[in-house]
């Protein structure tokens, strides 16, 4: 009796401690990963929070999509861009729905909007919102696609499309 | 002689001496001698180099070889200096001009050509194009100290982390700090349990790198997922700093260290980085032994001329119980309702709010199923249709304004009692005075002030006290507790929250039956249950203990039995802490006994280092109950 007391007590620290392997690494979900799709909770993180540990490959390069596109700005502001708004789809969404907020902001620097051509970019998201996403299976990549359409069509943000 | 053992360390280092000019490579090296640089403050920065504790050396904190170009660098200042000086100076016949050492140790050269009076053209030229593309693409203005700080419902988070963020120069009239980069310092593993985790990272186990990634990455993990209030300090450096911090990272990218939680740990290895920016702050050098980031980030804070500005950007869980706060009753069950789709958005309460409100709570609303997508709560396809249908609506009304944040707490983390803690008491057990000392390294419990803190959580570490009693006259161990972890987060109708304890360590118990002697037992305690805010500044918490006590008394040398203990903590006045406890251990399917204990304390604190705190406990066995009255004060250093 005291001997499984004691083995369920250990086997209770155990799981308290065990860190979600697949959420672990979660930063920038990769490529057409679904708009909605969010990010997963490491509720039963004990540990680890006290002890930073990154897993497996050390990230020194810079994880901006750039590489071997050097030469190119354009394709180099596209996979900011992309990149940007895959791994912040659920708050630029938002912020889309809003008409503003940090993360709109911030992917209208990443396309060297002025800030008063911002103003029109944010009426033209949030006015069009339902056409950037209009399901739940819209990935950020078709989001980004059906965003950049408008912009071509638009007469002062025309010259920023991505 | 002096050419011989120059020429052994440029074989070592496995650098073609060949072709250098050896008269000018020895003149560098007698300059650099006169100039006494292998003993300068900023190379030993550099190199990561730590005075030895016994004996007059120096060794290095990097433990990658090819971080040094001599063989003996690693222990060697001017070894490993002249072979340095040797191979900047020394043109290559092989291998890209990014292998280079003027390419590899971009910091170093440059304080070398600066101590020498190196002209550009009395080195050979070389075009860094992997430095000079990184460096661009980083495009370093400023550095901000970043803090995450503790995470509701984990006190183990409480000592925080730190990381650094590259801000690029500011560009029109907002600035953009998601896309700069951040620099961390982390151990590499793939070990998932955090437990062998922790036990193997005492211990240097495992190998730490720095590494450099999108800030927005950093905000979506420690703010969204982990919940975790973030502080931002804005360093007041120079222009050339910034440069001298980054050239630096580039030189130790692919220099591993071992990774050691206590001491060369994340937010230590931050402070060497900013040792190189700003010489002569000495930052790493104050932490001989542990290193816990809230003192760090103190540290730097009392250098001078070094904060800019602070910025706080809340967590997401802040926001939402500051927006959830906000809403009208009404507007809370509609809430509830919707998400657990029990209603809709042609709801009565939804459809009759002003445009206003009705796009407040659109917004909270979406935070909300966002939040509980993220804690498993919601299905991905539950979440995925809500958020579709509240951002649409949302995207509808024409009012723009957005939520406002949280606001800052009052007082930042590192305006918090300080980490670690003495304190002398004096007291009575069933009527015998004794005095008592204790030392706690670290890190917060119930009754210290919660200022920097998050309130309900508790860790301590290492916490041991010694007694002395007028009758036996002699020092006695009281309480040894390795680690003692109690977290009392308060479930709400939005919030679950699963309370819980953890302790193991030395306390005295009264063992013995026939006389009720209290006597030191080893005992590990383990609980959950939950958590009532009756209002803002008293809960109220009842768990179940399972409990081992270790003793030579007990027949197989040890004992088990469970408890349940209930209990209240009140914030009566800032500054002021009450927690009352009842707690029963039942012991009764071994030795037929029940050990129970009734507790009182109160707290007051006086400023970031001093307080006073009281208790009274009745505790024992329902036969011999003991009476223990103490005062003790309390002083918090660092």
């Amino acid at each position: 009796m005291k001997k499984y007391l004691i083995i369920s007590m250990f086997a209770a620290a155990a799981t308290v401690t065990q860190v979600h392997a697949a959420d672990a690494n979660n930063v920038g979900c990769g490529w057409g990963s679904m708009v909605f799709d969010g990010k997963s909770d490491k509720p039963s993180q004990v540990l680890a929070a006290t002890t930073n540990h990154t897993l497996g490959n050390q990230t020194f390069g810079i994880t901006s999509g750039t590489a071997g596109c050097a030469a190119n700005s354009t394709v180099k502001k596209y996979a900011a861009v992309s990149t940007f708004m895959t791994a912040n789809v659920d708050k630029i969404a938002h912020d889309m729905s809003v008409g503003q907020g940090e993360s709109l902001d911030t992917m209208a620097g990443l396309m060297d909007m002025s800030e008063e051509h911002k103003v029109v970019f944010f009426r033209l998201v949030k006015d069009n919102f339902a056409a950037i996403f209009p399901t739940t299976a819209t990935t950020s990549e078709q989001a980004l696609k059906s965003m950049s359409e408008l912009m071509t069509k638009d007469t002062v943000l025309s010259q920023y499309t991505v | 002689m002096i050419r011989l053992w120059l020429y052994s360390i440029l074989t070592f280092a496995g650098i073609v001496a060949a072709h250098a000019d050896p008269i000018a490579i020895q003149a560098l090296h007698e300059r650099a001698r006169e100039l006494r640089l292998h003993q300068s403050n900023e190379w030993h920065n550099l190199l990561h180099y730590r005075k030895d504790v016994f004996g007059s050396g120096y060794t290095s904190f990097a433990d990658g070889a090819d971080f040094f170009l001599a063989a003996t660098g690693k222990t060697d200042p001017l070894a490993e200096l002249e072979a340095t000086l040797a191979a900047i100076a020394t043109p290559q016949q092989t291998g890209k001009d990014d292998e280079q050492a003027q390419c590899r140790f971009v910091a170093r050269t440059r304080w070398l050509k600066q101590q020498l009076n190196l002209a550009d053209t009395d080195l050979p030229r070389v075009n860094c194009a992997a430095f000079n593309e990184w460096y661009s693409t980083v495009n370093p203005a400023g550095v901000t100290l970043v803090f995450p700080s503790a995470y509701i419902n984990n006190p183990s988070s409480m000592f925080g982390h730190t990381l650094l963020r590259i801000d690029p120069p500011v560009t029109g009239k907002t600035k953009t700090p998601l896309t700069s980069y951040s620099i961390s310092y982390a151990a590499e593993t793939t070990e998932f349990n955090g437990l062998v985790f922790a036990i193997r990272g005492l211990a240097g186990g495992y190998a730490g790198y720095f590494s450099i990634a999108p800030y927005y990455g950093q905000v979506n993990e420690y703010s969204d997922l982990e919940n975790r209030d973030i502080w931002e300090y804005e360093l007041d450096f120079t222009p050339l700093e910034v440069q001298r911090l980054m050239e630096h990272t580039w030189e130790i990218h692919r220099t591993a260290f071992d990774y050691f939680f206590l001491d060369e740990n994340c937010s230590f290895q931050l402070l060497t980085l900013l040792d190189v920016a700003r010489p002569g702050m000495f930052l790493a050098a104050a932490f001989p032994l542990e290193v816990i980031p809230t003192d760090t980030v103190r540290a730097v804070l009392q250098q001078n001329n070094i904060l800019r500005r602070v910025s706080y950007r809340p967590a997401s869980r802040t926001n939402l119980t500051h927006w959830i706060d906000q809403l009208a009753a009404q507007q809370q069950n509609w809430l509830l309702a919707y998400t657990t789709a029990q209603t809709n958005l042609q709801d009565a309460r939804f459809t009759k709010l002003a445009m206003r409100e009705q796009a407040n709570l659109l917004d909270v609303a979406y935070e909300y199923v966002q939040y509980q997508y993220r804690r498993h709560n919601l299905s991905r396809t539950d979440s995925a249709s809500k958020s579709l249908e509240l951002l649409t609506q949302r995207s509808k009304l024409p009012d723009t304004q957005p939520l406002i944040d949280a606001p800052p707490p009052l007082l930042r983390p590192d305006q918090g009692h300080l980490s670690s803690r003495v304190q002398l008491g004096i007291g009575t057990l069933s009527d015998t005075a004794f005095a008592q000392f204790t030392w706690r390294p670290a890190y917060h419990d119930l009754l210290d002030d919660d200022s920097g803190h998050v309130a309900g959580s508790q860790i301590n570490f290492l916490d041991l006290t010694l007694r002395v009693d007028e009758q036996a006259q002699q020092v006695k161990l009281e309480k040894f507790a390795l680690l003692d972890i109690f977290s009392i987060t308060p479930t709400t109708p939005f919030f679950s929250s699963l309370s819980w304890h953890f302790d193991t360590g030395f306390e005295r118990l009264p063992i013995d039956v026939a006389t009720a002697h209290r006597k030191l037992a080893y005992t590990t305690n383990i609980g959950a249950g939950f958590t009532q805010a009756l209002s803002a500044d008293l809960r109220v918490y009842g768990l179940i203990d399972g409990s081992v006590i270790v003793h030579d008394q007990y027949e197989d040398n040890l004992t088990a039995g469970v408890g349940l203990r209930v209990g209240g903590l009140a914030q009566l006045i800032p500054k002021w802490k009450l927690q009352f406890e009842a707690r029963v251990l039942d012991l009764s399917y071994h030795e037929n006994r029940v050990l129970q204990s009734l507790l009182l304390g109160t707290s007051i604190s006086f400023d970031q280092q001093n307080a006073l705190r009281f208790y009274w406990e009745r505790s024992g066995t329902k036969e011999q109950l003991q009476t223990t009255l103490l005062l003790s004060w309390h002083h918090y250093y660092q």
